[in-house]
């Protein structure tokens, strides 16, 4: 079973040797310090955000290659399931770095590994009731 | 507090417009609201389960009630000749469908509709459908239809009448916070209507839903803070700039008065309310402050567009107005004690103060009107085929404290054709106080409930404290609604 999903699609053979979760509460234009220096939230919603470092050295060339490709489409977002709490958490999130490292050449294959990738939230998984 | 914008997907003018003609109801119904909103509660008949002893059915009393068919449908909830509504139009609409709503309070509907749609007697589509609850959109676009006819065919429930409240030609629908964006509503008032500023809303649709919208001029936006309204808006232009993105701007009541053209007359001692009403009437209703009941204007308004008219009235009369917090106009005269406080834990950090220069004398012009051809090198005007003589005096009110250093500036009021020999004097006095608050304070506050003329008491961002009418708010509008505000101070 694979840690991740993205646009519905498993990766069995890679392995996530480091997830990093983080959230971010954001807040809208009206938001400020007024004069008795309470400060006024506008909060716009939670985004939670994903950084993952990835193993790749049970995937075949292919399916590293393939992974980088929808990793780096020129899309607006992705769909991923990524872990949250004990269940998991489909949102839709887009990517505007990553990078990796070229492990050998060998044979006319091109061995790539320490594949690395954030995942930013497009909209607020969570909105104020 | 959840901020939303309901933007009403009609045709503009079609509820007005709409004749309703049906020998299907029963005789205590009026089909003619059927356009407009209007809510029944559930009323005591003979029908299976319609006398529930718990005290939430009425007895039949003059209620408003739009429809109910004559006839019964069988045990099946079946019409052996289903009522029939036919609505017809003066002018020719464009809409995404049309809206049923049948009995809410008593869960009732109909549950088999056929709807055609004329251009005069051409049949320009029909569809049959079946409705699953008490509200019920068809979602069918039409071009140019100026006639609907609706079929009832059948009930959810054997032996009842088929019960309608309202048609809507088109839809409702609500934006939150997750379609809009950039939302901005500026709300100004002239304390003494030397001028009607229009109010606008500009607002940002990323839409979630593939539905493709067509906004038509005038068609309404609500702006709400949680549950309370901002104002009611129009639509004066919408621009396409995505598949899912519209940009929108509105402008309030006076906007749209602004673009109707009101005939020159002269008026005698004429009710200055009626005579507001006659101006925004058909559009909008006007909430008159009760001080200006017996109030009258003498004197021209010539030809200018409806919003130039309700400004020469206000002005005559000392009225300002607003439609802030409502769908038509409000009428009043500003308030000037009793402040309300915005306390230093809704004003944020910042602000300043304007002061004017001080003005020397406020000089307003008097006209007189006269029937008659006059002698030579009278003014003469026509109005409505009618020849008056024109004249002018002035009426000035000088500032007693200006000094030998203060530069002369000299306000004038001239085309203010509603000041008479009678009234002058008091406009003048009016407009020398008004320039006589020289300071405007500008600040950002967290809003609650604050509204354009309003009387406040706040504190600079100096901490010293200032009384005055609130003149302008900015709205940002978000899940927090902060105004950029600026308040008209009392005193100099």
């Amino acid at each position: 079973m694979s840690v991740f999903k993205i646009d519905r699609v498993e990766y069995p053979s890679v392995y996530v040797t480091k997830l990093t979760r983080s959230f971010n509460i954001l807040d809208g234009e009206n938001a400020g310090r007024v004069k008795i220096g309470d400060m006024v939230r506008d909060v716009i919603g939670t985004y939670y955000n994903y950084s993952m470092e990835l193993d790749t050295s049970e995937a075949s060339l292919a399916e590293y290659d393939a992974l980088y490709e929808v990793l780096s489409s020129p899309d607006d977002y992705h769909t991923v399931v990524v872990p949250y709490g004990q269940t998991t958490l489909e949102f839709k999130a887009y990517i505007t770095n990553g990078d990796d490292e070229l492990l050998s050449m060998e044979n006319k294959r091109n061995l790539w590994g320490k594949l690395k990738v954030n995942f930013i939230a497009m909209q607020p998984q969570r909105r104020p009731s | 507090m959840r901020a939303k914008l309901i933007y009403k997907d009609i045709a503009p003018g079609a509820d007005v417009d709409a004749s309703v003609i049906t020998s299907d109801a029963q005789s205590f119904c009026s089909p003619a609201l059927l356009p407009f909103d209007t809510s029944v509660p559930p009323i005591i008949t003979l029908e299976p389960n319609m006398w529930l002893l718990d005290g939430s059915f009425k007895l039949l009393r003059n209620q408003d009630i739009p429809f109910w068919s004559k006839q019964m449908s069988d045990e099946n909830g079946v019409f052996s000749t289903p009522p029939v509504i036919e609505i017809e139009f003066d002018e020719q609409y464009t809409t995404f469908g049309i809206y049923l709503r049948f009995s809410p309070e008593t869960g009732d509907y109909c549950t088999s509709v056929t709807i055609k749609w004329y251009q005069d007697a051409t049949l320009l589509d029909s569809k049959n459908l079946t409705p699953t609850s008490v509200s019920y959109f068809c979602a069918n676009k039409v071009t140019a239809f100026n006639k609907v006819v609706i079929f009832l065919n059948a009930t959810n429930r054997p032996h009842r009448y088929a019960r309608v409240e309202n048609i809507i030609f088109g839809i409702i629908r609500e934006f939150g916070a997750d379609e809009f964006r950039s939302v901005t509503i500026l709300q100004e008032l002239d304390l003494i209507s030397s001028e009607l500023p229009i109010s606008t809303l500009n607002w940002l649709l990323v839409s979630k839903s593939d539905i493709e919208y067509i906004f038509q001029l005038k068609q309404p936006v609500e702006a709400y803070s949680g549950s309370n309204l901002i104002g009611v808006f129009y639509i004066s232009e919408a621009k396409r700039t995505g598949p899912n993105t519209y940009e929108i701007t509105c402008e309030d009541a006076l906007g749209v008065l602004d673009g109707y053209f009101f005939p020159a007359a002269i008026y005698s001692e004429y009710n200055a309310a009626q005579l507001l009403q006659d101006i925004a009437s058909p559009d909008f209703d006007v909430e008159i402050d009760s001080v200006f009941e017996d109030v009258t204007v003498t004197g021209l308004i010539p030809d200018c567009t409806k919003r130039e008219a309700f400004q020469q009235v206000l002005f005559a009369i000392g009225a300002a107005c607003t439609t802030a917090g409502r769908a038509g106009i409000k009428v009043f005269a500003p308030p000037a004690e009793n402040p309300a406080e915005i306390p230093d834990c809704r004003i944020y950090v910042g602000g300043s103060m304007e002061t004017e220069p001080i003005v020397t004398a406020v000089r307003v012009t008097a006209h007189t009107y006269t029937p008659g051809t006059g002698s030579a090198g009278d003014e003469v005007i026509e109005v409505g085929g009618q020849k008056y003589v024109h004249k002018t005096f002035v009426v000035t009110v000088t500032n007693p404290n200006v000094t030998a250093t203060d530069k002369q500036n000299v306000i004038t009021v001239e085309t203010a054709t509603l000041v008479n020999p009678n009234n002058a004097n008091e406009v003048a006095q009016r407009v020398y106080d008004y320039f006589m608050r020289r300071h405007t304070l500008n600040e950002r506050i967290v809003v609650n409930g604050e509204q354009p003329g309003d009387y406040v008491i706040t504190s600079t961002p100096w901490d010293t404290i200032v009384e005055g009418n609130i003149i302008s708010m900015l709205t940002i509008l978000s899940n927090t609604t902060a105004s950029d505000i600026r308040i008209k101070a009392k005193g100099d």
